[in-house]
């Protein structure tokens, strides 16, 4: 799986390859510029997620780690895309802020699981640790 | 790049200077043996003895992922888990609930593992850096332990080299427990990368 975003002046750029040494990494995504996220799975869209509107991108993978055959290794992967955005709005008279999240949990099989929040009692879909560029 | 984390134990020397940075890949299958002496050495040498009363431990056993190569961006978040089943009557693996310091620039949170070969090892909260234990089968996919915690500079794994703290594992055994070579358990651990 790869992602690629696309910027409000419609450039393109993929996640870096090692093996092209082209594409950029996560932290260099000029976040003023994002408009789209997507992740590709051999050559295909997996998911697209619009990002106008102040919304702040995170991702990430998830990988198992388990001894199994001899070894440890990655026993399963998903992958975490999705964003936060403050919202504000008048209720009972009052203006309050409140944050809208929207998070996709893409598994390598090929099913996506869209949600709202994190679910911190689930073997996946527990919370990220957000990094600095990704707060609100 | 996807990253690689290999499970090491570190055992031997004295306290915050590790004698031996063990990689478990290539020890097993299984790759961690729990038993009264402080190696890495997969046998049946120094079983834990079941005792009359009390409560025999293995030597506790210090682990640690380490990063052999480098995530794109950075690793944090790292959890474990088991499937919950545990090794039996009688017979207890607890998992320290504080993480001592180990990073690529400093084993401060290494205490040598000590006790009596072949009959106990010393209770894991003679540990310098651990103060109380939890059961850790009662960590599973759906409640996972939060660590070990990473001491590298930003909370991040994000080089070759760089490492967790130490999770640390003791078995405990008591009267009600069964003589017995016990079957394998998978351990789980799960981490964000990017």
């Amino acid at each position: 799986m790869q992602w690629k975003v696309i910027y409000s002046d419609g450039t393109e750029h993929h996640q870096h390859s090692h093996g092209t040494k082209t594409g950029i990494q996560y932290p260099e995504i000029d976040r003023d510029k994002l408009a789209k996220f997507q992740l590709i799975s051999n050559g295909q869209t997996v998911v697209t997620i619009d990002l106008t509107g102040n919304k702040k991108l995170f991702y990430r993978s998830r990988p198992a780690l388990s001894y199994v055959g001899g070894k440890w290794q990655t026993t399963q992967r998903m992958y975490i895309v999705g964003y936060r955005q403050k919202k504000r709005g008048k209720i009972g008279g009052k203006w309050t802020s409140t944050v809208v999240t929207k998070i996709w949990f893409v598994f390598e099989s090929g099913e996506i699981v869209e949600l709202d929040d994190f679910q911190e009692d689930h073997p996946w879909f527990y919370s990220i640790k957000f990094r600095e560029d990704e707060q609100l | 790049m996807v990253a690689t984390l290999n499970v090491y134990f570190d055992f031997g020397g004295s306290d915050n200077n590790p004698g031996t940075e063990q990689n478990t890949d290539g020890l097993g299958p299984p790759n961690i043996r729990f038993k009264t002496n402080d190696n890495a050495t997969i046998d049946t040498n120094d079983p834990i003895p079941i005792p009359a009363s009390g409560t025999n431990y293995s030597y506790w056993k210090q682990l640690y992922l380490y990063c052999s190569a480098a995530p794109d961006t950075q690793i944090d978040n790292i959890r474990f888990h088991t499937d919950g089943g545990g090794f039996g009557t009688g017979i207890t693996v607890n998992v320290a609930d504080q993480f001592p310091v180990k990073n690529s620039g400093s084993d401060a949170g290494y205490d040598l593992a000590t006790g009596t070969p072949g009959t106990t090892g010393d209770v894991m909260t003679d540990h310098t850096d651990i103060s109380s234990v939890t059961d850790a089968f009662t960590y599973t996919s759906g409640s996972k332990l939060s660590g070990p915690s990473i001491s590298e500079s930003g909370n991040i794994i994000n080089a070759i080299g760089e490492s967790s703290n130490y999770i640390v594992f003791q078995m405990a055994v008591i009267n009600t427990a069964s003589p017995q070579d016990l079957a394998n358990e998978t351990w789980t651990f799960t981490y964000d990368e990017i």
